[in-house]
């Protein structure tokens, strides 16, 4: 999978945002908020084409966390951003 | 020497230039007060006996208001362009080019069509749009009221009761003058030392036209409840509430993102912004003006 080339990341208010917008008309806008985790797995991953086992490598390799909470967290993410259309496969 | 018409809205001069287009607009509610007669020149929209197609790459598309005709919006060498067509034919009925940040150039295939006074007001609209939006000037979904010289926008999406929330305050405070600025799409300038709203041509299906700017105070974002609850937003969901609400065709390429990225943050950072869970009644309107104007 891979991060659409379309998503940027924006500072606005002291936080990490992508803006999605909707096909048409008004109101269609979604804010996407990256916490510090989030956006370290952004900054390797925006180029890549990954799997979920390699945002799990990443966890482990940057945070203390067990095997499991790096299975949880990248299975999470990968969810949460292909379900507001910033991954593709 | 050229028919044209100048405008002063937002403390901008709009010139529309064009006999066919002057006489479209001399019917339109809304434009006349806006009208000035100094022969300067700011802003100036040409509309001229053709403009050919070339070069266009869609950036987005939608429907008009009502659904009569069906918007383009896209890029062109060296800029924008901006086209209806009509819903049933599929016929261009307007077509507007922007390019460079001074002029733009209209055309109007017939305008004897019978909703082309409606599509002329947003075709202009559009170009205020592009011209503004290189200098914080952006025109806002919004209603906005106006007590004690402030003015405090409303904003929803469409059917929310923005107009009805307005239409609360002025009924509501009756005696404590509080008067409606624009119904539907009055203009922010985040240019100046401070953000003003202003009143414009385009008020939607309120004819409510006032060349007149306030401070802006405050802005609520309005949801429809059971019950009537005000909380401040923090500045990321302040800039979640009001970003949608500026012009969404801008919002599909990076460059008119940044600027509208830009101009709403800075309006974040400057004025406090609530949300409102509302019912249609005065309570509503009492406890948005206590918490905002923390008086009462």
């Amino acid at each position: 999978m891979k991060i659409k080339q379309s998503c940027k990341v924006r500072q606005v208010a002291g936080e990490n945002i992508i803006l999605m917008q909707g096909r048409s008309g008004g109101d269609m806008t979604r804010v996407v908020s990256l916490n510090s985790t989030s956006l370290f797995l952004w900054d390797r991953l925006k180029d890549a084409d990954f799997s979920a086992a390699d945002v799990k490598a990443l966890l482990l390799e940057q945070y203390e966390v067990s095997d499991e909470v790096a299975q949880r967290d990248a299975d999470r993410w990968v969810a949460d951003l292909k379900a507001n259309g910033i991954i593709e496969e | 020497m050229t028919d044209s018409a100048t405008y002063r809205i937002a403390d901008r001069l709009f010139t529309v230039e064009g006999g066919q287009a002057l006489r479209l607009l001399s019917a339109i509610e809304g434009f006349g007060i806006f009208r000035t007669d100094t022969p300067q020149r700011e802003w100036v929209v040409r509309v001229g006996e053709s403009l050919p197609a070339a070069g266009f790459s869609p950036l987005t598309d939608f429907d008009f208001a009502d659904g009569e005709a069906h918007c383009h919006f896209g890029s062109i060498p060296g800029g924008y362009a901006f086209f209806m067509t009509d819903r049933d034919s599929g016929a261009e009925v307007f077509r507007l080019h922007y390019r460079g940040t001074s002029s733009a150039d209209a055309f109007i295939p017939d305008t004897s069509h019978p909703h082309m006074p409606d599509f002329l007001r947003f075709g202009l609209w559009m170009a205020f749009s592009l011209f503004g939006a290189p200098l914080g000037i952006l025109p806002v979904h919004s209603s906005v009221v106006v007590h004690k010289g402030q003015s405090v926008l409303f904003l929803g999406e469409s059917g929310t009761g923005k107009s009805t929330h307005s239409r609360l305050w002025l009924d509501t405070f009756r005696a404590d003058a509080v008067r409606l600025l624009n119904d539907d799409s009055p203009i922010l300038s985040v240019s100046g030392p401070q953000i003003l709203v202003h009143g414009s041509p385009w008020s939607g299906k309120t004819p409510c036209y006032h060349n007149r700017s306030f401070p802006l105070l405050a802005a609520v974002r309005l949801e429809q409840h059971k019950s009537n609850i005000i909380s401040r937003l923090s500045p990321l969901e302040a800039f979640s509430a009001l970003y949608p609400s500026c012009p969404p065709a801008l919002m599909y390429d990076e460059l008119h993102t940044d600027r509208i990225v830009s101009a709403v943050s800075a309006v974040v950072s400057a004025v406090p912004l609530y949300r409102l869970q509302c019912l249609p009644d005065a309570d509503a309107a009492r406890l948005c003006r206590k918490t905002i104007f923390n008086d009462l």
